[in-house]
């Protein structure tokens, strides 16, 4: 393995890396959803159901942008 | 103790049994021969051929573990099937758990579809039971771990093979975690040498011991190889737009092209023609996001699994794989839920919310 | 993409798959399933319905009940009260007819008694005189002719004297009954002559009791009316007693 495809292998590894940094904005956004929800219940628990499948749906609204890096970055280091 | 007339003298049979397993693999994983040693997996993204073959169509392990799934699954419809005929009332066994989950996915279709719910039903509840049972059957032991040895690609790390006994004429071979062999360069890729992280097994027909091994199992989960959840994303979202156009015929199309109010809305409708496109943009995206989140979960948390049993074999794996078992059914739940209300969306009429 | 694993042989496969499973667990699993769920909704549906009226037919039965057994309680209680009563009138009356029948058995055995004493006393008559005459005999030291001892003697219990009652002559007596007492009882015969002899002084429809007391020792006390005359041999030691004092 010479210098320059370890060094584009290397790149490769610290891109993806960098890409699943996007994870973080959907963590955030799952945890506020969460959050939001629980209180919700909380305050709310005969609507229980309505407000789980409406959390659930922004949850994983919020989560396809992690998917999305996740996306990227495994093409990243497989298919790039 | 309770002071019963009669004080059942109870054996801790079952508590012996499971610190006896913890016994052994702590020995196995730190003071024993290497080949009972659990090792560093292969990171491999597409699904590998298991060197079956029906009319020329590679089976891979991921779509053997599919029917597998299959399998439970259409266990599980003919016990239905046979408690429906019996003309029973109460449930029982089995077939009660499979109830429970139907009436459950029932229940929830029920309330987000209404009137919709019966045509809606068979696809949403066969996403949710196939997702279900594939991320389930993949935690059982021997998926990922028995298959057959290959040569590991090049630079990377490998280990010598060690003979464990014969099965039949097939001789079983271990991976010695105690000898790693970085791969070397090589021109074609010795095959058919069977191995596995315990054991696994060898054609007849071995060529060619590999020196620096991994391992291609015969099972690997479905929901690890992304052609089965972007199948499940495809079949959800092209159902969309059919259930959208039989509910609404082919006024459903006007969310994607409103040229309605192009004509009638001036500005406002140009945006709104606008979002339309959006619209067509979201459908993919939709796609991408459904087939990613299942195989992202689903590849992560096998990954997870492997490296962290490779590292501490015992104490935290187990919990890892609870972890798993509620990830499996999330997952699955979230799949069922998100196909739901996406197709029950579109059954319902855009124009009445527009009008307002 | 074929990096990533993405092949449109598997990917088709995987959509074969899905419909296939789809339509056997539609065939399978779901209509049966769906259908015995409502099936079930309605069978529970149906029972609590059942059980709603069962409920309220046996709140009712339960009613029901209670009032008969209060009703019932009230007729036993009736009924004991009752038959209480009747038991304790019955058992007076019991008693009281014990009682009679004592009463009658008593006075039944009393005058048995009295027959029995009285024959016992006709019997030993004749010895008594046997003995009397004897005794005399052995006091006087001759020898009476027999016939005229046994009629001094006969005339010495019954008071009767050759067809006559000594006592009654010389005296007027009326009353509408007589009674005759002697120390031993009286043959037939005297009392026939006695009886006779009253009924001559106090009139023909009067009627004339015998009774036997063998403590006035001999002779006769005839009472008649108000009016007893003392003829009997205690009564004449009793007079011998106060005139010797």
């Amino acid at each position: 393995m010479n210098d320059a495809a370890a060094f584009i292998a290397g790149m490769k590894v610290l891109g993806a890396g960098l890409a699943m940094l996007g994870a973080i904005g959907a963590g955030v956004g799952v945890g506020i959803a969460a959050s939001g929800g629980v209180q919700a219940m909380g305050r709310n628990p005969d609507a229980t159901p309505t407000i789980q499948t409406n959390m659930i749906l922004g949850m994983a609204f919020a989560e396809a942008v992690a998917i999305y890096a996740l996306a990227v970055a495994l093409i990243i280091i497989f298919a790039a | 103790m309770t002071t019963e007339a009669t004080p059942k003298k109870r054996t801790p049979v079952k508590r012996w049994i499971v610190l006896a397993l913890f016994v052994i693999g702590g020995y196995a994983a730190f003071g024993s021969i290497g080949v009972l040693k659990p090792i560093s997996p292969v990171v491999v993204l597409p699904a590998e051929p298991t060197g079956i073959s029906i009319a020329g169509f590679p089976i891979t392990n991921t779509i053997l573990a599919t029917l597998i799934a299959d399998l439970v699954l259409i266990l599980f419809a003919i016990s239905a099937y046979r408690f429906s005929k019996s003309g029973k009332q109460v449930p029982s066994g089995m077939y009660n758990f499979f109830e429970f989950l139907v009436e459950f996915l029932w229940n929830s279709v029920k309330g987000a579809a209404g009137k919709w719910a019966p045509r809606i039903f068979p696809v949403v509840a066969t996403i949710f039971l196939l997702v279900l049972a594939a991320n389930m059957t993949k935690l059982f032991p021997g998926y990922e771990a028995i298959g057959y040895m290959k040569e590991i690609h090049e630079g990377k790390t490998g280990y010598a093979p060690v003979k464990l006994f014969d099965l039949g004429s097939i001789p079983v071979y271990g991976l010695d975690k105690n000898h790693p062999v970085i791969g070397a360069a090589h021109g074609e890729e010795h095959g058919e040498a069977a191995g596995g992280e315990a054991h696994g097994e060898e054609s007849a027909a071995a060529k060619e011991m590999c020196t620096a091994c991994e391992v291609v199992p015969f099972l690997r989960g479905s929901a690890t190889d992304l052609n089965f959840p972007f199948a499940l994303a495809v079949i959800t979202v092209v159902l969309t737009q059919v259930y959208g156009v039989w509910a609404l015929g082919p006024s459903y199309f006007s969310k994607y092209l409103p040229v309605g109010q192009l004509v009638s809305g001036g500005i406002f409708g140009l945006i709104n023609f606008g979002v339309g496109f959006l619209e067509i943009i979201l459908e993919f995206a939709k796609i991408l996001s459904f087939g990613f989140r299942l195989f992202g979960n689903i590849f992560a948390g096998t990954l997870l699994l492997s490296i962290v049993g490779a590292l501490t074999a015992i104490v935290v794996p187990p919990f890892l794989y609870l972890f798993e078992v509620f990830f499996g059914a999330i997952q699955a739940y979230v799949f069922f839920l998100l196909a739901t209300v996406f197709i029950s969306g579109a059954t319902v009429s855009h124009h009445a919310e527009e009008h307002h | 993409m074929a990096a990533l694993g993405i092949n449109l042989g598997f990917f088709l496969f995987q959509v074969f798959n899905f419909t296939i499973l789809a339509t056997l667990l539609y065939a399978w699993a779901y209509r049966p399933i769906t259908n015995m769920l409502e099936n079930r909704k309605n069978i529970i549906a149906q029972g609590l319905e059942d059980a709603r009226i069962a409920a309220e037919a046996r709140a009712n039965a339960e009613k029901e009940a209670r009032e008969i057994i209060a009703k019932a309680q009230a007729e036993a209680n009736q009924k004991v009260r009752e038959s209480t009563e009747r038991a304790a009138a019955a058992a007076r009356e019991v008693m009281a007819q014990a009682e009679a029948e004592v009463a009658k058995l008593r006075e039944s055995a009393a005058a048995e008694a009295t027959l029995e004493r009285d024959r016992v006393l006709a019997d030993v008559r004749g010895q008594i005189a046997a003995l009397s005459m004897a005794a005399a005999q052995r006091l006087v030291g001759e020898a009476l002719d027999e016939k005229r001892q046994r009629a001094l003697i006969d005339e010495f219990f019954s008071g009767v004297k050759s067809g006559k009652v000594v006592l009654l002559e010389g005296s007027a007596l009326s009353g509408a009954s007589a009674e005759v007492t002697s120390a031993l009882p009286l043959t037939p015969a005297e009392q026939e002559t006695v009886k006779k002899d009253v009924l001559a002084r106090i009139g023909a429809q009067a009627t004339v009791t015998f009774r036997v007391d063998p403590s006035i020792l001999g002779g006769l006390v005839v009472r008649v009316g108000d009016k007893v005359l003392d003829g009997s041999v205690s009564g004449q030691l009793e007079t011998l007693r106060a005139a010797l004092h």
